[in-house]
């Protein structure tokens, strides 16, 4: 529990098929027997990511929660936040110990990124097979967000990706602010991002 | 004198009160291709306007007249919902009334100087005592009270809403052309002035004698929404 006694309210964003909802499945399972923790997601069409969340039965399914984002998943999350916070309100009322939500934000371009309002801290998520200018390409969730992860990092042999321009464009554009190379799907870089959100949880 | 500089960021589609995400059952229309150019699109929101649109602008008057008037909150919300219930026939329409009367009371309350008189404050009680989110024309009328608005504020708050969230709806499911889509809603301008100025006028009738037209179809159309899983806009 984080000092104030408030559910630490972690955003995880990124473009489409970045691994977002892997990134929250994966969090879910290493957390969730020892963290009370609850997911928001954002996705354009209603109940995809959290029939995804369900189907992988990382988390029951009361603490599952899909808002709708009326054709624009980034105002859901910046411009006009009211129905993620309504849900966060929701969540915690029925879950009086909560200690995180995760809010996924939907598929989206780099340009998006969390309100301070409505999360505390925030992951933006882009992937190898999207091209290794990605991160030069910048946006503010790549440049500010709390840690950016890039995933896929087995798939850069096959897409011609050099994940060393890739780091190194990623450390200059964010001056400073923690990167990690990880694949979700090979379970390779992933422990530091763990231990972040440990940290985070604990203030 | 022009509108007031509050009003405007109450009825400005960027105020953060959820109402992005709502269609007016522009969604379902779409689908449907009842809505699918300027024209159609302007059809609905006229059909929207001189129905649920009209219940909506006099209830917000009728609400802010009330406050302005110095009404007894303890009788003035248990009144005002019961008229705004009765007023819609379709359970999902209520649900999403209150879904939004419930974030825009919210987003009004961090927004506006907010007392412990009978304004934003005894409505968010009133929601604490009942555990149930009043519907969004009554909120819209206490939001108008509160930021010092007159009734007539308080009407074009509601019916322009309803134009302008409607039809930035449209605008994104079908790719209009963004000039066509706002010279509808300038087109529909003058609808909205006579709804307002007749909401006004009528502000201080009792209130179980305001309008209560109905939209049968846009109620069948809030209820297939409400039971679709997978749909972009909460109404």
């Amino acid at each position: 529990m984080r000092p104030d006694g408030a559910p630490l309210r972690l955003g995880i964003g990124g473009p489409v098929g970045s691994g977002k909802t892997a990134l929250v499945a994966e969090l879910c399972r290493v957390f969730s027997d020892r963290v009370d923790l609850a997911v928001v997601t954002n996705d354009i069409y209603t109940t995809e990511d959290a029939d995804f969340l369900k189907r992988a039965g990382v988390l029951d399914e009361e603490r599952i929660v899909a808002v709708e984002t009326g054709c624009c998943p980034h105002t859901a999350i910046r411009d006009d936040i009211a129905a993620n916070l309504e849900a966060i309100e929701r969540l915690k009322a029925g879950h009086p110990g909560l200690e995180m939500v995760i809010v996924e934000s939907g598929g989206d371009n780099l340009t998006a990124i969390f309100s301070q309002g409505l999360v505390d801290r925030q992951v933006f998520v882009v992937d190898v097979a999207g091209g290794d200018k990605v991160p030069r390409k910048g946006g503010p969730g790549v440049t500010r967000s709390d840690l950016l992860v890039i995933n896929k990092v087995d798939l850069a042999e096959h897409v011609g990706a050099d994940l060393g321009v890739m780091e190194s464009d990623a450390r200059a554009i964010r001056k400073g602010l923690p990167v990690h190379l990880i694949s979700l799907r090979t379970g390779v870089g992933v422990e530091p991002v763990h231990a972040q959100i440990e940290a985070w949880l604990s203030g | 004198m022009g509108a007031p500089a509050l009003a405007l960021l109450l009825s400005d589609a960027r105020f953060p009160s959820g109402s992005h995400a709502h269609s007016g059952g522009v969604e379902e229309a779409c689908d449907r291709a009842w809505i699918h150019d300027g024209a159609s699109l302007d059809r609905y929101l006229r059909g929207r306007l001189d129905t649920t649109g009209t219940v909506a602008a006099h209830l917000a008057a009728a609400v802010c007249a009330r406050l302005e008037s110095g009404s007894d909150p303890a009788w003035l919300w248990p009144a005002a919902d019961a008229e705004a219930d009765a007023r819609m026939a379709s359970p999902a329409a209520r649900a999403v009334s209150r879904q939004q009367g419930g974030q825009l009371l919210r987003t009004a309350v961090q927004v506006l100087d907010v007392g412990d008189d009978a304004g934003l404050a005894s409505l968010a009680s009133e929601r604490m005592r009942t555990g149930q989110e009043p519907h969004h024309a009554v909120v819209i009328g206490a939001a108008a009270a509160q930021a010092g608005l007159a009734p007539a504020d308080a009407a074009t708050a509601a019916a322009y809403g309803l134009v302008a969230t409607s039809a930035s709806a449209a605008l994104r499911l079908l790719g209009l052309d963004p000039g066509l889509t706002a010279r509808v809603v300038a087109r529909l301008g003058s609808e909205v002035d006579r709804i307002s100025a007749e909401a006004t006028l009528a502000s201080m009738c009792p209130m179980a004698r305001l309008p209560s037209m109905g939209a049968p179809a846009a109620d069948l159309l809030a209820e297939v929404h409400f039971d679709r899983r997978e749909r972009l806009f909460a109404s």
